[in-house]
C-alpha cells in the first residue's frame, strides 16, 4: 500500500467516518509470516484496517479481519454489531489454524465490551489476548512479549482525535447545509462556516468543560441538551422562530421565503448542538445508553483478583490488591459504564447497580450488550 | 441528536426485518418459502441455517418436521421464539444462538433436509465455502438442501438491468429497516464443488432470486464400496 493511497483513504474516511465503511473480511498476510507469527484480529471498518496495516509495516504477522458491519471496533462491539460470532467465524473459516502452530489471537482492547474471551476459547480453542487500544502501539506491544502497558490500554482524547471528530461531524452536516443552495445561494457559505466553527470549537474546547460529563444525572453525556429525549430545546427553537416571524411581520418585512431559509439554517445549528458529543470517544459516557446512569459494583466474595477488569478497562478505573487477591475500584468517578469489565470477569464478580438498588446481571450485558436507547428488552433482576 | 435518530432506527431493525425483505423482493420471499417447504415431509429432521425471525423454520415445523433453527442474532431469535409460541410449535422447534462457524458441532448425516433463506448471500466467501462443506457433511445421503436467496443474474445485460432496478429499492429498504442483502455469486457451481447437485431451480425477479433444491451426491472419494 502506497503512502498516497493511505493518505487518500484516511482523508475520505475521516470526512465520512460517521458512516459505516465495510471492507473485505478474512485473512491478510503482513510481511512474510511463519508458523509462529502473531495473529491479530480487528473489525472491518476500512479506516481501522488501513491503520492497523500501516502500523504493522515491517513486521511479519497474520491479520484477521472480522465482520463488524463496517463500523469501528468500539461502537460495533459496544452496540452489539461486532460479537463473539464474528470472531469465531473468522477464526474457523479463514484457515488461519492451518497456518500457525499456536492458538493465541490478539484482539483490540476496545472490543472487550462485546467479545467474551471465554466464549471464544470454548468454541474455537483459541486464547484471546487483549492488545493495545491504538494500532500504532502494536509494534511496541509485540516487541514487549505481548504485554500492554498502562498507557497502551488507557483511552485518551488528544487534540488530533478531537480534530478528527470535529471534521467527522462538520462535514456531513455541511452537506445538509449545501442542500439550501437552490433556495439560498448567499446563505450557504456563511452557514457552512458556522457549522465548522461550532464543531471545531466544541471539540477543541473539550478540556475546558469536560468536568460537566462526570455528572450522573439524566443529561450526562450530552454537551448542551438531548433533543431526542426532551422536547424543550425544540420548543425554544420554535418559539424563537415564531418571535422572529412576528417581529418581522410587525415591521412589515415578513416573507415566507425568508422564514424557510432561517428556519432550515437554524435547524442545522440545532442538530449540531444536540449531537451526542461525548459518544464520539470512549473517554466519556455516551448520552445514548441508559446504563450510564448505573454504577459498577464489585462482589468481593466472588472476586479473585485475576485482573481481567484491569486489563480491559479503557479508563484505568481498577487497581489489583495482589496481597488480598482482590480488585479495587480505585477511580470509580472515571468509569464510563462501557461494561467491558462485567463482560470479561470469569467469576461474575462485577455487575451494574442502579441507585434504587436494582441489579443488571453480567449475563444480561453479555447477551444484550448495553442498553442503547432502551433497546434491551430483557428484564433486569 | 443526529446519532440518536440513527441509533433509534438501528435498534428497531429486527422488528422491521421481515417487512424490509418483503419490500426488497416484491413479496417474493414468502411465496418462495411456501414452495420450498413442500419438499419437507412429516417426521423429517430439518436444520434451518440463519433462521432469523423463523420464516422457514415455522413453515417446516407446521408441516410436521422436527426443526432446529440457528441464527447469530439474539433479537431476531427472540422474535422467532414469540412466533413459535403463538403457533404452538414448541414441541417441534429448537432455536439456538449460533453462527455458521459452529456447524461443525452438528452430527454427521444428522439431517434429512438443510434449508436456508436469505442467509448464504450474507456470508463472506470463506464462510460460504465452510458452510456448504458442513451442509454436505450434515446431510443424509440423498438428503436435500433448500435455498431461497438473492443471486447475481447471469448475462451482462441482465446484471446491469438488475443493478439499476435494485438501486432505489436498496435505498428505500435501508431507510426503512437499515437492512440490505447482497447477491450470492455462482451458487450452483459452489454447491457442485462440495458434492451437492442442483436438481431443481426456479429463478424470478429478472433472474436475481433463486429458489433451489440440491441433493447430496454420493461421496466420490468413498463410493458404494463403503456400504
Amino acid at each position: 500500500m502506497t503512502r498516497l493511497r493511505y493518505a487518500w483513504v484516511a482523508v475520505v474516511q475521516t470526512l465520512l467516518r460517521v458512516l459505516p465503511f465495510p471492507t473485505r473480511t478474512g485473512l491478510v498476510r503482513i510481511g512474510n509470516p511463519g508458523r509462529h507469527s502473531p495473529v491479530l484480529l480487528t473489525g472491518n471498518f476500512t479506516l481501522t484496517v488501513q491503520r492497523v496495516r500501516h502500523a504493522l509495516v515491517g513486521l511479519d504477522a497474520y491479520l484477521l479481519i472480522a465482520n463488524s458491519r463496517g463500523v469501528n471496533v468500539w461502537c460495533a462491539a459496544t452496540g452489539g454489531l461486532f460479537t463473539d460470532h464474528d470472531v469465531v467465524s473468522v477464526l474457523k473459516t479463514s484457515g488461519v489454524d492451518r497456518l500457525v502452530d499456536h492458538r493465541r489471537v490478539i484482539l483490540p482492547q476496545l472490543a472487550a465490551t462485546g467479545i467474551d474471551g471465554k466464549t471464544i476459547r470454548r468454541k474455537t480453542g483459541w486464547h484471546t489476548i487483549w492488545g493495545p487500544v491504538e494500532a500504532r502501539d502494536i509494534p511496541a506491544f509485540l516487541a514487549a512479549n505481548q504485554q500492554v502497558t498502562r498507557a497502551m490500554r488507557t483511552v485518551t482524547f488528544p487534540w488530533v482525535r478531537r480534530l478528527e471528530m470535529a471534521v467527522a461531524w462538520a462535514f456531513p452536516i455541511s452537506l445538509l447545509a449545501l442542500a439550501l443552495w437552490p433556495v439560498w445561494p448567499d446563505g450557504v457559505l456563511p452557514l457552512v462556516g458556522l457549522v465548522w466553527t461550532i464543531s471545531l470549537g466544541l471539540f477543541l474546547a473539550f478540556p475546558l468543560y469536560e468536568q460537566r460529563f462526570h455528572t450522573t444525572g439524566k443529561n450526562a453525556g450530552f454537551i448542551l441538551f438531548d433533543v431526542g429525549q426532551r422536547g424543550l430545546p425544540i420548543l425554544i427553537w420554535l418559539g424563537l422562530l415564531a418571535v422572529a416571524g412576528v417581529a418581522t411581520w410587525l415591521a412589515g418585512d415578513f416573507s415566507w421565503s425568508q422564514a424557510w431559509k432561517w428556519g432550515l439554517a437554524s435547524l442545522v445549528v440545532l442538530l449540531l448542538l444536540g449531537l451526542d458529543l461525548t459518544g464520539s470517544t470512549p473517554v466519556y459516557k455516551s448520552g445514548l445508553h441508559d446504563d450510564r446512569l448505573l454504577a459498577i459494583a464489585l462482589d468481593e466474595q466472588r472476586c479473585r483478583g485475576a485482573a481481567f477488569c484491569e486489563h480491559v478497562c479503557p479508563k484505568d478505573v481498577f487497581e489489583i490488591d495482589h496481597g488480598q487477591r482482590l480488585a479495587v475500584l480505585a477511580r470509580p468517578a472515571d468509569c464510563v459504564q462501557c461494561g467491558a469489565c462485567i463482560v470479561q470477569c470469569p467469576f461474575d464478580a462485577l455487575h451494574f447497580e442502579g441507585r434504587d438498588g436494582h441489579v443488571v446481571a453480567p449475563s444480561t450485558i453479555r447477551e444484550h450488550k448495553l442498553n442503547l436507547l432502551g433497546s434491551r428488552r430483557s428484564p433486569t433482576t | 441528536m443526529s446519532t440518536y435518530v440513527l441509533m433509534r432506527l438501528l435498534e428497531s431493525a429486527p422488528h422491521r426485518y421481515d417487512r424490509g425483505i418483503q419490500i426488497l423482493t416484491f413479496g417474493h420471499v414468502g411465496r418462495a418459502y411456501d414452495r420450498l417447504v413442500r419438499q419437507i415431509s412429516p417426521g423429517q429432521r430439518v436444520l434451518d441455517i440463519g433462521c432469523g425471525t423463523g420464516a422457514l423454520t415455522l413453515r417446516a415445523a407446521a408441516r410436521g418436521a422436527s426443526v432446529r433453527g440457528i441464527d447469530r442474532d439474539a433479537e431476531m431469535l427472540a422474535i422467532a421464539r414469540e412466533r413459535m409460541a403463538q403457533e404452538h410449535l414448541e414441541d417441534r422447534v429448537e432455536l439456538a444462538d449460533e453462527g455458521v462457524a459452529e456447524l461443525d458441532a452438528e452430527p454427521a448425516a444428522g439431517y434429512d433436509v438443510v434449508m436456508s433463506g436469505l442467509c448464504f448471500s450474507e456470508l463472506s466467501p470463506d464462510e460460504l465455502r465452510y458452510t456448504l462443506t458442513q451442509v454436505r457433511r450434515m446431510l443424509q445421503p440423498g438428503g436435500l438442501l433448500l435455498v431461497a436467496d438473492e443471486v447475481l443474474p447471469s448475462g451482462f445485460v441482465a446484471r446491469l438491468f438488475y443493478r439499476v432496478v435494485r438501486a432505489p429499492m436498496v435505498v428505500l429498504t435501508y431507510l426503512l429497516t437499515q437492512q440490505t442483502t447482497h447477491a450470492a455469486r455462482r451458487l450452483a457451481d459452489r454447491l457442485n464443488d462440495v458434492g451437492l447437485a442442483v436438481i431443481d431451480e426456479q429463478r424470478s425477479l429478472l433472474g436475481s432470486f433463486t429458489c433451489l433444491v440440491a441433493r447430496r451426491q454420493d461421496d466420490p472419494a468413498a463410493p458404494a464400496a463403503a456400504t
